[in-house]
């Protein structure tokens, strides 16, 4: 163990980058690199001395040669991974195989955790700009986690006061034309600046900012105004319209917000650093790193998703899609006003707040509830539409929230359909508290969420793009999602690069009622597994006794998949199951080669399944293990179509 | 998580399960909800943490526990044979139409983990 560059870095905010590599040369080519960054470097040498290090000290990040004698780069970052203390550290492999990604390295390398890859000789300044970015977002994801601990600790106690002292919001009923202002308000600009019907016709900008055409260039502005007492003030307006199905204007909500300070220390900022050219190139790393690169993949359920960036660069739009404990599918869809690295930051900030919030809330307006709050008391005026669905993939059940986001698409049978869902405003305007709106996911039917990127465009209203997306969307009844996504992007964005970026997801639902799950083989993901067969076999009406059996039949032989056949924590299990004439057939696979006589536990497990099973079918060979179970259900009870009628 | 009242009562979630645990002169440990490969050690942990050699016994309460399979009886073979090696007499509780029953029953273990239908009146 090595150590050089020592520097003044608090080590509260940032531990040391621990380098792993057996070869001196490399490594000392790699410190010297890192070196004007300022941060602590740590040399290991094999990945054995690099998990003795992390058993006593916290890193920022660690670069890991994947090729290394003895315990390989991949095994060491699955160790990594697997203790709960080292599992958020962002780990980028170092390779110097040229033709890596054409061997599946990287797909095994994402895999095992990794969050970026780097082929060597690599461009020095690729290495510092990539290592930069992770200690930032580790950083910020410790301060994140800590404000979530302290928020759901504290639970209410949120005091907004400080943080939206230099903000306003104002919203706007339409249908009566009134202007209802926040108290801060009064205070920021003085009460005569608000008219008795709220309408603030000081504003020089007031009418161009609530002008509710489509075609309008901006949602946001920054301006200078004067205030009675001569003094100049710099503001931030944002404006969000909330329309209805057929695209009219219900309510026009925003934010103006004071940043005079803010704008001159950002201003000298700027100027002595250069920082707005690099800017874009490390929101541009941020987004490749926190979009998902390989979405779960869903039981029954046909996923697909797409980011495309926008010609100016990239913005805030952001997907994501994950299992919870009980078997839904949970996705996720927002959009942070602007571009840039800011806008990216507090996208991932979001993205992160919204899973935290998953663990705890049970609904989709509870999550964005708790999002909404956290944002409002630790980040001030952000400006973030943010969409959840809960689907059941096995019976269709779905319920969704939105906070200023546009309705999700669902197309059955080719015909199309928004959800038609009260909208409550975006992220960080206002305490309302989103509703929850029920849907059924036909078999067959494919859900659509997008982000605004894909209906706005200049020169056409959103009402006739809105149309447009329905009429494309349903004629891919029968495409799988991710044909329906291509030809989507190529029928509504046929110029290239829209002019905002545009985030999609589409979820297909099996036709068949057949039950398919394929998940990482990991033992947190065995409760989800048994929930969704336990819902499957309800579907059918089988008898509660029979339904216990076979969901322990099931979990044995999957929490088996986890336990041999995945030394990497790098395998997935799979498990299919049919129901046909009141006889349950199931099959759980995995990549691994394990037989009877070796299964741990004293055998305890495949006992156990053995006496909840009509037969037990093991096989073993080069492609991994499957084992068969057949179980007849009680004679009281046959197939029903109970799972249809929902 | 961890909440403690004043009569000693402690109760701590591991995943899908909620451990309480309370008591002298004899350790009552109340395990509700599902017990599988992600939690059982570290329930096996919280169990041990609450063990005093003081005590006069261990009571394993599974009446309210909604799963449990092979790794969770392999937690229960551990805790068992460690208590009897240390001459703490453990009884384990699993009301006859229990889950845990079943898969005890299955398992063929019933004998081996002392098992008895309902709490011990002391």
């Amino acid at each position: 163990m090595s150590e050089t560059a020592v520097a003044s870095v608090d080590p509260e905010v940032a531990g040391p980058i621990l380098v792993v590599d057996d070869r001196e040369d490399s490594l000392r080519a790699v410190c010297a690199v890192l070196e004007p960054l300022g941060h602590r470097v740590v040399a290991a040498r094999s990945g054995d001395e690099a998990l003795r290090y992390l058993l006593h000290e916290h890193v920022s990040v660690i670069l890991l040669d994947v090729n290394m004698p003895g315990l390989d780069g991949f095994s060491t970052a699955a160790l990594i991974k697997r203790r709960p203390r080292t599992r958020d550290i962002p780990i980028i492999f170092l390779t110097a195989d040229r033709d890596a990604s054409e061997r599946g390295q990287i797909q095994l390398g994402y895999s095992s955790g990794a969050v970026d890859f780097l082929v060597k000789p690599f461009d020095a300044w690729a290495l510092v700009s990539k290592v930069s970015v992770f200690i930032e977002l580790h950083r910020r994801a410790g301060q994140l986690k800590r404000r979530i601990d302290e928020l759901q600790a504290s639970q209410a106690a949120l005091s907004d006061a400080q943080r939206i002292a230099r903000l306003a919001h104002f919203h706007i009923d339409t249908s009566t034309g009134v202007t209802t202002w926040s108290d801060s308000a009064a205070q920021l600009f003085g009460q005569e600046v608000l008219t008795s019907n709220g309408h603030a016709t000081a504003f020089p900008f007031w009418h161009a900012l609530v002008d509710p055409q489509p075609t309008r260039a901006f949602d946001q502005l920054q301006t200078h105004w004067t205030a009675a007492d001569g003094s100049t003030l710099t503001l931030v307006a944002r404006v969000e319209f909330v329309r209805d199905r057929s695209g009219r204007v219900q309510s026009i909500s925003g934010t103006l917000q004071d940043i005079t300070e803010h704008d001159e220390t950002r201003r000298a900022l700027v100027a002595t650093t250069g920082l707005l050219q690099r800017e874009q190139e490390t929101a541009r790393l941020l987004q490749s790193a926190m979009v998902p690169k390989v979405l779960p993949e869903a039981p029954c359920l046909d996923l697909a998703a797409l980011y495309l960036p926008a010609e100016v660069g990239v913005g805030g739009d952001w997907f994501d899609a994950s299992i919870q404990p009980d078997g839904r599918v949970l996705l996720a869809i927002g959009d942070v006003a602007g571009h840039g690295i800011a806008a990216a930051t507090t996208m991932n900030e979001i993205r992160i707040a919204t899973r935290a919030f998953s663990l705890t809330e049970s609904s989709p307006s509870r999550i964005l509830h708790k999002v909404n709050s956290f944002s409002r008391s630790t980040r001030g005026a952000d400006f973030v539409t943010a969409l959840i669905v809960m689907l059941d993939p096995v019976t269709g059940e779905a319920t969704v929230a939105s906070a200023g986001h546009p309705p999700p698409l669902v197309v059955h049978e080719g015909s199309a359909e928004f959800i038609d869902m009260r909208v409550t405003p975006p992220i960080g305007v206002s305490v309302a508290e989103p509703h929850d709106e029920n849907f059924v996911l036909e078999p067959g039917g494919t859900l659509l969420l997008y982000t605004d990127g894909l209906v706005e465009r200049r020169n056409s209203s959103m009402d006739a793009r809105m149309v447009q997306l329905a009429e494309v969307l349903a004629a891919e009844t029968d495409s799988a999602a991710a044909t329906a996504v291509d030809h989507l992007v190529a029928r509504m964005l046929p110029e290239g690069p829209p002019s905002d970026d545009v985030a999609l997801i589409a979820v297909k639902r099996s036709t068949d009622r057949t039950l398919h799950i394929r998940l990482p083989a990991v033992s947190t993901n065995l409760a989800p597994i048994r929930a969704l067969m336990r819902r499957w076999l309800a579907g059918f009406g089988a008898p509660d006794a029979d339904i216990h059996d076979i969901v322990l039949a099931v979990g044995e032989l999957a929490s088996n998949a986890c336990t041999h056949a995945s030394p990497m924590a790098t395998g997935t299990v799979t498990i299919d199951a049919e129901l046909v004439d009141g006889v349950v057939r199931v099959t759980v696979s995995d990549q691994g080669r394990w037989r009877p006589p070796l299964d741990r536990g004293g055998g305890r497990g495949l006992k156990i399944v053995h006496a909840l099973v009509d037969s037990l079918v093991i096989d073993s060979g080069d492609e991994g293990t499957r084992a068969h179970i057949v179980r007849t259900l009680a004679p009281s009870s046959k197939e029903t179509g109970a799972n249809d009628e929902r | 998580m961890t909440n403690a009242d004043d009569n000693g009562l402690c109760e701590t979630r591991h995943g899908g399960a909620v451990v309480t645990t309370s008591g002298s002169p004899t350790l009552e440990v109340r395990i509700e909800g599902d017990v599988d490969l992600a939690n059982a050690f570290d329930i096996e942990h919280r169990v041990g943490a609450a063990y005093d050699p003081s005590v006069d016994g261990v009571i394993l309460d599974l009446g309210g526990t909604t799963y449990l399979d092979s790794a969770g009886l392999a937690m229960l073979v551990r805790i068992t044979s460690r208590l009897t090696a240390a001459r703490t007499p453990v009884n384990v509780i699993a009301p006859a139409d229990s889950v845990a029953r079943r898969v005890i029953t299955l398992s063929g273990l019933a004998t081996q983990l002392a098992m008895q239908e309902d709490p011990t009146p002391h």
